[in-house]
C-alpha cells in the first residue's frame, strides 16, 4: 500500500512546482521539507525575472505553474526590461517581498488539494529491483556494448543500461517511511553543502539551515554522479545604514503587465525602489589586497561557481581594467528591516566585506545584517537525467532545480514543474509534457541540461533560445496553454482564461482586418501614408501603430457615423462593406461594444499577440519554416536497443559519448557536445535504413 | 564515405597505375606500420622512430601470394630454396604527425602496375580495406588537419592546368581563402555576441557594469554589416574573375559553315584534332581539346557552321554551336578570306569576341592593315597574332587575388551575402536586432559550411567523390 503517489523532496522553488503540478494531476502528493517556514525561500536576491529568465517564470505560469502568480501578489518594483529592443526579449522583472513570497506560497500549497506539506529531512531514497523485463533489457544491452574500448573517462560511473533499481519511497532520518511510486529530489544547495565566509566553514544548506549530509550520502552511494557546485550571495545590511543622497533610485513602473497568463494583474499596496551605486577604485584595492582571504581563492571550495554571477572577488581578478562595477540596493521587503545588495556576492571574511562595503559611496556606513558567504553542494550530472528528469540510473527517481546544475530561481522552478507533471504523468501512463526547443524556454533548459550537461551553474539566456522570435512573453498562453489544458495542468478558471484568450485574438483580429482608417486618421496616428489611400487597420499595425490606438480612431468614427446615420462615414463604399463584413463576422455590433465583451486584460494580451506577430510576420514565418526543416531529425527516434557501435562512419569519440548519454531522438544526439553534423547523418542513414528493413 | 570506420586502416595505390620509375603505394590507419612489415622480408629491421624513408627489401612470396592462383603457383614454379626480394623504399609517419593524422605508410615499389596492385591486394588480404575515393583526405580532415576549403584545394593542385590554376590551388591548400572565411565568421561571431549582450546582459538601462558607450547600437551593426558584405561582394568579384584561370578559359571558334573553322583549331592545337574536308557542315557536334600557352590553361572548343539548316543533326549542332558562342569566355568569329563575310549574328553577340579571317594565303596580298586578325590555318602565318591576342585578351582578366574563391565556395557566400543584405536591409527599416539576427545567425551557418563539416553530408561527399583514391 503506498502512502502517496508521488513524494516531493525539498520545498524551494523547484520542489513547489513539482508538487503543485502532480497534485494538480490528481496524484497524492506529498511535499518533505526541513522546515516549513523556510518554503520558496529567495537565498540569494528577492528578484525574479529579466531576459529569457522572466519568460521561463511566464512559460511555467502558462503551464499552471506557481511562480509567475506568486510573484505577481507579492511584488514592490516591476519593470519591463529590453522596451527598445525587440518583441521577443523584452521580459517583466519583479523585486518580490522576500517574507509576503515565501509565506503567499506556503499559503497555495497548504490550499492545494491532494498536496501533505511534511516537516522533515529525508535520509535516504528507498529503491527497490525492477522485474522482468527491464533488467533482462539492461543485461542484453550490456552485453552488445562489451566490445567497446574500455578507456573513456566518460564511462566511468555513467550509466550505459537501463535502470536496475527504482524508487519505492523515502526514509526520514527520524525513522518515518513514506512509501511512493514516484519520488522527486530538489534539495536545491542542500545536499552535503558547506558555507563558507574566509576561513570560517560550516556544513550549511543556507547561512544557518542545516545542510541535508544523510541525503547526500545516499544518493552517492546508490551511484548518481554528483559532483560539487557552488554559488555565492552577497551581505545584507540595515536599511537605515544607507546614505541615500549618495544613490540612484529606481523606481517600479506602473505596469499592468503581469506574469499571470490567465489572470488581471494587481498593483502592489506599495512600490519600494531600488537604489544603484557603484564600487570605487579604493573597493577594488582592498578586494585586490585581500582576495587570498576569500574562500575562492584560498582553494577551500572545490565546486565550480557560476560564470553568469560571478562573485565580486571573480569580478575584480578576472577583470581588472574595469573600475566599476554596479551594486544595486534592494529592498527585502516591506517589514523588515534588510536590503540586498545585488552584485556584491562574496565569500570575503567579515571585516573585508565591512571594510569593502564601507569604500562604496552611499554605503560608508552600512551595517552588515547578514554577511555574504559561499555555499558548496552536491549536484548530479544533468546528463545522467533522460529529457523527462527522470534518473537513468533509479527508475521513478525525478530530479529537478539547482541540485540538477542551474542557477536561478526561474530555472529552477521550471524544471520543478517539468519534474513534478513527468513524474505523475508516467504514473498515470500518459506520455511526458511535449515541452521543446520549438516550444518554450522550459524545452530549451531541459534539453540544454540533458544533452549537452552543466559543468557550471547553467543560467538561462535569450541567446540560447534559437527559436526565440517564436518564443516570448506575449505568446506564452497560446503556445503552451492548450498543452497544460490537454494534460490536465490548468484550474477551470484557467482553462475558461485560455478559451477566452484565444476567442479575443480571433475577434481582435477580425476587428483589425475590418477597420479601415482615412488618410487623416492615418496622420493622427502618425504612420506613414501612402498614395493617399485608406487602409485596413492590421496594416496600420503593420507600420507600426498599436491595436489600442486603430480601434480608439475606429470608434471615434464609428461613433460619429453612427450620429450621422451612416452618412459620409467613409468616402467609399469600402468602409461600408467593412462594416457589414464585421456583423457577418458576430463579432459585435461595434468595436466598441466587442472590446468590452471580454476582461480586459485579454483584449490587451491578444491586441499585444497580435501587434507582435503582424509586426514581424515575415520573420515569424521564417522562424516557423526552420523549425519546420528541423522537425523530422528533431523528433526521429533513436531504436532504445541501438548500439553506437555499430553504426558506420562515427567518430568514436561520438559512439563513447552518445552510448554514455543514450539520447532518446536523433534531434537530442545533434546536440551532445562533440557530436559533428556527419555524424549525425550518419546516424540519421543508418536509422533509416534500420527501421525500412523492419 | 559509407564505408568510413576509424579503426580500419586503408590502402590505395597513390600513384597511376601504368608503367613508371616508382609506384608509390600509401596506407593509413592503426594497422598501417604493422601492414606494410608484414611485406617485407624476414630480417629486415626498421628504423620505425623516423618520419625517413628507408630502403626495405620486399617479400615478394608475399605479393605473389595475393595474385590469381596465388598460392599454387608459387608452390609449382618455385623450389623454396631461395626467398624471392625486391628492393623499395618506405616511409612511416606516426600519426597525429601525418597527412592524415594516423599512422601511416607509404611503399615506393619498382614502377610496374602488376606490383603495385599485387602490393595493394597482398595488404587487402593481410587485413586492409581498399580506400574509397578521397578517403586519405577525408581522414586528414576529420583529424583537423585540412578544413574542407584545403581539401578541396589537394584535388585542384592535382587537377592544375596551369600555372595559374596551380598557384590557386597552392594558395589554397595553404588556408588563404579559409582564413579569409574565418575571419568574417569571427566577425559576425563577435556582432552576434555584441547583440546578445544587449539582450541578455544590458537589459536594464541603469546596468553600470557595462559601459554603454562600446554596446553595439543598430546603427553600428548595419554600418559593420555593411563593411563585410563590401568585403564579400569584391570577394565574389575577384572569385568570378579567377574562373576561368582556375577551369582554363575557353575559347569559342564559330562562325559560317566551311570558313576553315577545324582547320583553325588544328592549326592552333598543332595536331589534327577534328576533321577537316571541302564539304560545308563537316563538323556536326562540338570538340573540345585543352592548350597551354604561356602558363594559362585554355579551352578551345571548335564548333558546326552556323547556318539555318533543315537537317535536324545538324540544327542540333548549329544550337550547341549558339550554345557554346554565348558561354564562352572569348569568341573567336570567323570568315573565311574567299567567302562573303558574314557579320557576328545579334544573338550571338554579347561577350568579349574577336573577329578572324581564314584563308588570307588566297589572297594576292596579305592584308597588314586589315582590323580583323588573319590567318592562315595552312601556313600557319598570322597564328602567332591571334595566341597573342588570346594571351591579351586573358591578360585582360587581370591576375586572381590568392585568397579568391571557387565556385562552390562563391555560390555559398553569395547565399550568405543575401542573408546578410536581408539582415541590413532590415536594420535600416528599424526591425529589432532579435529579428535581424535570425539572417545573421544564417549567414554564419552558411559561410562555416564551407570550410567545417556541415549537415549537409552531400557538400562533403561531392567534394570528395571528385577525388582519385590514393589522395
Amino acid at each position: 500500500m503506498q502512502d502517496f503517489d508521488v513524494i516531493v523532496v525539498g520545498a524551494g522553488h523547484a520542489g513547489c512546482e513539482a508538487a503543485h503540478a502532480a497534485a494538480r494531476l490528481g496524484l497524492r502528493t506529498a511535499l518533505i521539507t526541513m522546515e516549513l517556514a523556510a518554503i520558496a525561500r529567495m537565498s540569494c536576491n528577492p528578484s525574479i525575472g529579466g531576459p529569457a529568465k522572466g519568460h521561463l517564470t511566464r512559460e511555467i505560469d502558462a503551464l499552471g505553474g506557481l511562480q509567475g502568480l506568486v510573484t505577481d501578489r507579492t511584488y514592490v518594483n516591476l519593470r519591463m526590461l529590453n522596451t527598445g529592443k525587440g518583441a521577443s526579449v523584452q521580459a517583466l522583472r519583479a523585486q518580490s517581498d522576500r517574507n509576503a513570497y515565501s509565506a503567499y506560497m506556503r499559503g497555495v500549497l497548504a490550499g492545494t488539494q491532494n498536496l501533505t506539506l511534511i516537516e522533515g529531512e529525508v535520509a535516504q531514497i528507498n529503491t527497490g529491483l525492477v522485474q522482468g523485463q527491464r533488467s533482462e533489457v539492461g543485461g542484453l544491452h550490456v552485453g552488445a556494448h562489451s566490445v567497446r574500448p574500455a578507456h573513456s573517462e566518460l564511462e566511468a560511473g555513467r550509466t550505459l543500461c537501463a535502470p536496475t533499481a527504482s524508487v519505492t519511497g523515502v526514509t526520514l532520518t527520524d525513522g518515518r517511511v513514506y512509501k511512493a511510486e514516484r519520488v522527486v529530489i530538489s534539495p536545491g544547495t542542500f545536499t552535503r553543502a558547506v558555507c563558507f565566509m574566509g576561513s570560517r566553514t560550516h556544513r550549511a544548506g543556507r547561512w544557518g539551515e542545516s545542510s541535508a549530509d544523510a541525503l547526500g550520502a545516499d544518493l552517492e552511494q546508490r551511484g548518481l554522479p554528483l559532483r560539487r557546485l557552488k554559488t555565492g550571495t552577497s551581505p545584507r545590511i540595515a536599511r537605515d545604514s544607507v546614505d541615500y543622497t549618495k544613490c540612484d533610485p529606481q523606481l517600479s513602473e506602473w505596469r499592468e503587465d503581469a506574469f499571470c497568463n490567465y489572470a488581471p494583474s494587481m498593483l502592489p499596496a506599495w512600490f519600494l525602489p531600488n537604489w544603484h551605486t557603484r564600487t570605487s577604485d579604493s573597493t577594488r584595492e582592498i578586494i585586490q589586497r585581500h582576495s587570498h582571504e576569500s574562500a575562492l581563492h584560498s582553494g577551500l571550495i572545490s565546486g565550480v561557481g557560476p560564470r553568469y554571477c560571478p562573485s565580486i572577488e571573480d569580478k575584480i581578478a578576472k577583470f581588472p581594467e574595469t573600475r566599476v562595477h554596479p551594486v544595486f540596493i534592494e529592498p527585502d521587503g516591506l517589514d523588515v528591516d534588510i536590503l540586498y545588495l545585488q552584485g556584491l556576492s562574496t565569500s570575503l571574511p567579515l571585516e573585508v566585506q565591512y571594510m569593502f562595503l564601507h569604500s562604496i559611496p552611499g554605503l560608508e556606513r552600512a551595517k552588515i545584517k547578514r554577511p555574504g558567504y559561499a555555499v558548496e553542494y552536491d549536484a548530479v550530472d544533468p546528463l545522467d537525467l533522460d529529457s523527462a528528469l527522470q534518473s537513468k540510473r533509479i527508475a521513478g527517481l525525478y530530479c529537478a532545480g539547482q541540485f540538477n546544475g542551474t542557477s536561478g530561481y526561474e530555472e529552477a522552478a521550471a524544471q520543478g514543474l517539468v519534474a513534478g507533471a513527468n513524474a505523475s504523468l508516467s504514473l498515470l501512463g500518459r506520455e511526458a509534457l511535449p515541452l521543446g526547443r520549438d516550444n518554450s524556454y522550459i524545452g530549451v533548459l531541459v534539453d540544454d541540461l540533458t544533452t549537452r550537461g552543466a559543468d557550471e551553474p547553467y543560467r538561462m539566456l535569450t541567446a540560447r533560445a534559437e527559436h526565440r522570435l517564436l518564443l516570448r512573453h506575449d505568446n506564452a498562453a497560446l503556445r503552451l496553454g492548450p498543452i497544460a489544458r490537454d494534460f490536465g495542468l490548468l484550474n477551470a478558471e484557467q482553462t475558461q482564461a485560455l478559451e477566452a484568450l484565444r476567442q479575443r485574438v480571433h475577434a481582435v483580429q477580425a476587428e483589425l482586418e475590418n477597420t479601415r482608417l482615412t488618410v487623416a486618421q492615418q496622420q493622427a496616428l502618425g504612420l506613414p501614408v501612402r498614395n493617399n489611400e485608406t487602409i485596413r487597420g492590421i496594416e496600420a499595425i503593420r507600420r507600426g501603430a498599436s491595436a489600442q490606438e486603430v480601434l480608439n480612431a475606429e470608434c471615434a468614427v464609428l461613433n460619429e457615423s453612427q450620429k450621422a446615420e451612416g452618412k459620409g462615414r467613409l468616402d467609399s463604399g469600402e468602409g461600408l462593406m467593412a462594416n457589414g463584413e464585421k456583423s457577418e463576422h458576430g463579432s459585435g455590433d461595434s468595436a466598441l461594444s466587442t472590446q468590452h465583451s471580454a476582461p480586459a486584460f485579454l483584449t490587451r494580451s491578444a491586441q499585444r499577440y497580435i501587434e507582435v506577430e503582424t509586426q514581424y510576420e515575415g520573420y515569424l514565418e521564417r522562424a516557423r519554416l526552420q523549425v519546420e526543416a528541423m522537425r523530422e531529425r528533431e523528433h526521429l527516434r533513436l531504436p532504445a536497443e541501438l548500439d553506437f557501435y555499430a553504426v558506420p562512419g562515427l567518430l568514436s569519440a561520438t559512439r563513447e559519448r552518445l552510448s554514455a548519454i543514450l539520447p532518446a531522438t536523433l534531434g537530442q544526439a545533434m546536440r551532445v557536445q562533440g557530436v559533428t553534423p556527419a555524424d549525425i547523418a550518419a546516424l540519421h542513414v543508418w536509422i533509416r535504413r534500420a527501421t525500412a528493413h523492419k | 564515405m559509407q564505408a568510413y570506420l576509424e579503426a580500419d586502416t586503408i590502402v590505395a595505390p597513390a600513384s597511376a597505375l601504368a608503367p613508371s620509375a616508382i609506384a608509390v603505394l600509401r596506407l593509413s590507419g592503426p594497422q598501417a606500420w604493422d601492414l606494410a612489415r608484414q611485406l617485407l622480408a624476414a630480417g629486415t629491421t626498421l628504423q620505425a622512430e623516423a618520419r625517413l624513408a628507408q630502403l626495405v627489401s620486399l617479400d615478394l612470396d608475399k605479393l605473389l601470394d595475393s595474385g590469381p592462383g596465388g598460392a599454387e603457383n608459387r608452390r609449382l614454379e618455385k623450389p623454396a630454396q631461395q626467398p624471392q626480394e625486391d628492393r623499395a623504399v618506405l616511409t612511416l609517419w606516426a600519426g597525429p604527425r601525418s597527412y592524415t593524422g594516423e599512422d601511416m605508410a607509404e611503399l615506393q615499389l619498382h614502377g610496374s602496375p602488376l606490383l603495385l596492385r599485387l602490393a595493394v591486394q597482398a595488404c587487402l588480404r593481410l587485413g586492409a580495406r581498399l580506400a574509397e575515393a578521397g578517403e586519405f583526405t577525408y581522414r586528414a580532415c576529420l583529424a583537423g588537419k585540412l578544413d574542407l576549403t584545403q581539401a578541396e584545394a589537394v584535388n585542384e593542385l592535382i587537377h592544375a592546368g596551369s600555372q595559374s590554376a596551380l598557384r590557386l590551388a597552392s594558395a589554397a591548400l595553404a588556408g588563404l581563402p579559409s582564413a579569409r572565411l574565418k575571419d568574417w565568421n569571427a566577425r559576425l561571431l563577435g556582432l552576434l555576441a555584441g547583440i546578445e549582450v544587449i539582450h541578455d546582459y544590458a537589459a536594464d538601462d541603469l546596468d553600470a557594469s557595462l559601459d554603454q558607450s562600446t554596446l553595439l547600437t543598430s546603427a553600428g551593426l548595419h554600418a559593420q554589416l555593411e563593411l563585410l558584405a563590401a568585403e564579400m561582394r569584391e570577394a565574389l568579384r575577384q572569385s568570378e574573375r579567377s574562373a576561368p584561370l582556375r577551369s582554363g578559359i575557353s575559347v569559342a571558334i564559330c562562325g559560317p559553315p566551311n570558313v576553315g573553322k577545324s582547320t583553325l583549331f588544328n592549326a592552333l592545337l598543332g595536331h589534327e584534332r577534328s576533321i577537316t574536308a571541302p564539304q560545308p557542315g563537316t563538323t556536326r557536334d562540338y570538340i573540345t581539346a585543352g592548350l597551354e600557352e604561356q602558363g594559362l590553361s585554355l579551352k578551345l572548343v571548335d564548333t558546326a557552321g552556323y547556318r539555318d539548316t533543315a537537317d535536324a543533326i545538324e540544327a542540333a549542332g548549329v544550337r550547341l554551336a549558339a550554345d557554346w558562342a554565348r558561354s564562352a569566355d572569348l569568341l573567336l568569329w570567323v570568315n573565311a578570306a574567299d567567302a562573303p563575310p558574314a557579320e557576328l549574328p545579334a544573338e550571338l553577340a554579347g561577350g568579349a569576341a574577336v573577329k578572324v579571317i581564314t584563308r588570307c594565303d588566297l589572297l594576292p596580298h596579305w592584308p597588314v592593315e586589315s582590323a580583323q586578325l588573319c590567318v592562315s590555318g595552312i601556313s600557319g602565318r598570322g597564328l602567332d597574332r591571334l595566341r597573342e591576342r588570346l594571351i591579351e585578351h586573358v591578360a585582360s582578366l587581370g591576375e586572381a587575388a590568392l585568397d579568391s574563391f571557387n565556385q562552390r565556395q562563391a555560390g555559398q557566400i553569395q547565399a550568405a551575402l543575401s542573408s546578410l543584405e536581408a539582415a541590413i536591409a532590415g536594420l535600416a527599416r528599424g526591425v529589432p536586432m532579435d529579428a535581424a539576427s535570425l539572417d545573421i545567425y544564417r549567414a554564419r551557418e552558411l559561410l562555416q559550411g564551407i570550410y567545417e563539416h556541415s549537415d549537409r553530408a552531400a557538400v562533403v561527399n561531392s567534394i570528395f567523390a571528385s577525388f582519385c583514391v590514393g589522395k
